[in-house]
């Protein structure tokens, strides 16, 4: 039907939300503007503002003295510092392997087709990883009781001696590093089943046409499909691992042999009240954490399939 | 170091009322009455001070109506954290709590300021409160903060168990001798090796630890020039050395055997050195436990024990007149006697180790004795507190002799003392 040119003017058209925000250009920086905001506010502002602290001594109620590389010189003869860098060491070296591994273990199965109840079974699983840390060391504290907690009890039963667990030095952080892995397999696990879940069946299939048992199938096919899953697992565990605090600072053990340096760091700064020191370990581990980080990125570039 | 209510009887003294005559502000002019003031008052949480701080807050406001006190019970946990880093930003407090050891600290760094002297004389606040407890809040002849939180070291023990053991459960040990040889009879060692009932709980404790040393015959823990020197001292090595040796050699306790407080609450420690707060915690967390209290057991004829207190102190930033009145209103004569009876912690009055209301009950009365033997500890600051234990741990676990272990407790003290620049 012909229309008047009054009746063809078309209505201006309506603004969108986006154009509200200043169009689809400009409206992602204003979305993600309160959360960088944040991120600067509380982490990389304080960083940043400790570099100048490590050079400084300072006890948060005086004023601030300059002291050149004094406290990076103390470092290099402070036992506590290295005892409990190695302890870190050990804590990841070991820790990290076995949650990783056994994170493996239980995606594989998880990720089974005829596994009865799995989403039962990956509840259960991802259980641990929210619950709360202070409740849960509070169990463990008591499971492991060398006189009467539930773990002495069942060695015993298995004609095992007892043993010391938490109140002894050499013992200690063993005890830790197995609730670590406790604690955070879940999470490691449902990254891996993500992972699984991504390798197209045909793959398997595939490798089964041509032969390939179980293991070769896992070991030729799945695993190698599964390395750059293998890469995010071991790298988030590394970096959680060189940083803990929550868990070295509630399940203590004997002689500081659970204290992790991030506690140590925390310590010297809100306990002792040494600002500038607390800063310059602080930027000595963060300069270990980047270089942990930076070798394992260009070994992932040897080992993925990017 | 302190908390857990302590009922005792309800007949005390009206909600922090001064008496007339006796613990007024010297006359003269303090702060204006026709002026609105406001005093921000932080402390460490317990159930039981929180509820009597707020009692002594509502009172003193309606007797100051221009004054406003706005009170801030912050968790143990997180008090310190949360205190030093607003103090360090010139935004904390006007009137806060600080253990003892940190005194010294806090002065020297000039974030707090002393007491208002015309609001409260120095040689009332001298002739009143106990020397011990104050003594680490003067500094060069000025008086910077009032005690509060006192504790000192009693000896607690289970009757029950020392009935099974054939003891009179009336009659606490009174050396370090009957120490030993009533905590080996109490000691019970099952089938398997276990330790079921411990003699005598033990936790490297520092108080507990200096306690011992004075006893032994140890001046000081420091020398004339403020350095820790006591490694080298025989007497305090004598009583550490008996301390490790309870279980080292004598096995009344047992590393294994887990928490004292623990195993007391469930029966299964018959004595535990202890802080009088604990009165008032076992009240409440181990009702079915018969427990009794004795002074510590001497030695060589001494009773000496060690103290240890928080005290009230004023920021730089606080009017000092006005928080001086809120302190000297806190700490009064009625205030601590209700304090006491409420929370367990001891006056540091001198006047109120002989009030009739609150030596009725024995054990007050017994912790109130030991509180006139105290002498102060050297080791509150939290860099020093956890080094003898260590020392102690290193001895158990690791099979260091007692003289290396001192000698490295003392030479960390002083390496952190020259660290703080101190």
């Amino acid at each position: 039907m012909y229309q008047t040119g009054a009746a063809r003017a078309r209505p201006a058209p309506r603004r969108s939300l986006l154009d509200s925000f200043g169009g689809p250009k400009v409206a992602p920086f204003i979305f993600i503007a309160p959360a960088v905001f944040f991120f600067l506010a509380v982490t990389i502002v304080p960083a940043l503002m400790g570099f100048p602290l490590s050079f400084s001594r300072w006890n948060l109620l005086g004023a601030k003295a300059f002291i050149g590389l004094d406290n990076f010189r103390e470092i290099l003869t402070d036992p506590m510092f290295w005892k409990t860098l190695r302890n870190t060491g050990v804590y990841t070296l070991v820790g990290v392997p076995i949650e990783v591994a056994l994170a493996l273990g239980v995606a594989l199965l998880l990720n089974r087709d005829d596994l009865p109840l799995k989403n039962l079974f990956r509840t259960v699983y991802f259980l641990p990883v929210i619950t709360s840390t202070v409740a849960a060391v509070f169990i463990w504290e008591w499971l492991y009781h060398p006189n009467f907690g539930l773990f002495n009890y069942v060695l015993g039963k298995v004609g095992i001696d007892p043993l010391p667990w938490l109140t002894h030095p050499k013992t200690a952080m063993m005890s830790m590093i197995i609730y670590v892995v406790w604690k955070g397999l879940g999470y490691r696990t449902v990254i891996f089943l993500a992972g699984l879940q991504g390798i197209p069946k045909e793959t398997q299939e595939a490798a089964v046409v041509d032969g390939a048992n179980t293991w070769q199938r896992f070991w030729h096919v799945t695993l190698p499909l599964l390395r750059a899953t293998t890469f995010l697992n071991v790298l988030t565990a590394t970096i959680g691992s060189l940083m803990d605090f929550s868990v070295s600072y509630l399940m203590v053990g004997p002689l500081d042999s659970t204290t992790l340096v991030v506690k140590y760091i925390y310590e010297t700064a809100f306990k002792t009240l040494r600002m500038g020191y607390a800063s310059a370990m602080a930027m000595v581990l963060f300069a270990i954490v980047m270089l942990i980080t930076f070798i394992q990125w260009k070994a992932r570039k040897e080992l993925t399939y990017d | 170091m302190c908390l857990a209510a302590l009922l005792l009887t309800a007949a005390l003294a009206g909600c922090g009322s001064t008496k007339k005559g006796e613990d007024k502000a010297p006359p003269g002019p303090a702060v204006d009455p026709n002026q609105k003031y406001t005093v921000v008052h932080w402390q460490h949480h317990s159930d039981a001070r929180q509820k009597m701080v707020q009692q002594f807050a509502e009172a003193f406001m309606k007797e100051h109506s221009n004054i406003t006190v706005q009170i801030e019970s912050i968790p143990q946990a997180d008090y310190w954290n949360k205190l030093v880093t607003t103090v360090a930003s010139g935004q904390g407090p006007d009137v806060f709590q600080i253990p003892a050891g940190k005194a010294v600290e806090f002065i020297a760094s000039g974030q707090v300021q002393p007491i208002s002297q015309k609001v409260l004389a120095q040689d009332k606040v001298q002739k009143e409160f106990m020397a011990s407890t104050l003594d680490p809040f003067s500094s060069q002849g000025k008086i910077y903060g009032l005690p509060t939180d006192v504790q000192t070291i009693i000896l607690i023990y289970n009757k029950d168990l020392f009935k099974a053991a054939g003891l009179d459960p009336n009659v606490p040990p009174k050396n370090w001798d009957e120490v030993l040889s009533f905590a080996k009879k109490i000691t019970k060692i099952g089938a398997d090796g276990k330790m079921t009932v411990s003699g005598l709980g033990l936790g490297g404790y520092h108080p507990v630890v200096n306690t011992l040393m004075y006893q032994a015959g140890l001046k000081d823990t420091i020398d004339s020039k403020g350095n820790f020197a006591f490694a080298a001292d025989a007497a305090a090595l004598e009583a550490f050395k008996w301390y490790c040796d309870l279980t080292t050699v004598h096995k009344v306790y047992d590393p294994k055997f887990g928490s004292r407080w623990t195993g007391f609450r469930a029966g299964t420690v018959g004595m535990v050195f202890s802080h009088p707060a604990m009165m008032g915690n076992f009240k409440l967390t181990a009702p079915t436990v018969n427990w009794g209290v004795s002074e510590v057991p001497e030695y060589k004829g001494n009773r000496t024990n060690v103290v240890t207190s928080w005290g009230y102190v004023i920021s730089k930033k606080a009017n000092a007149d006005v928080a001086t009145m809120w302190m000297d209103y806190l700490t009064n004569e009625a205030a601590q006697k209700k304090w006491t009876a409420e929370t367990g912690e001891l006056p540091a009055r001198t006047k109120l180790l002989d009030d009739a209301d609150l030596t009725k009950d024995p054990n007050i009365k017994i912790a109130f004795e030991s509180l006139k033997k105290a002498k102060p500890s050297r080791f509150t600051d939290p860099a020093y507190e956890p080094l003898i234990q260590k020392a102690w741990n290193m001895v158990l676990l690791e099979g260091k002799s007692p003289a290396d272990a001192l000698k490295w407790a003392e030479d960390q003290m002083n390496a952190e003392k020259k660290k703080k620049g101190m």
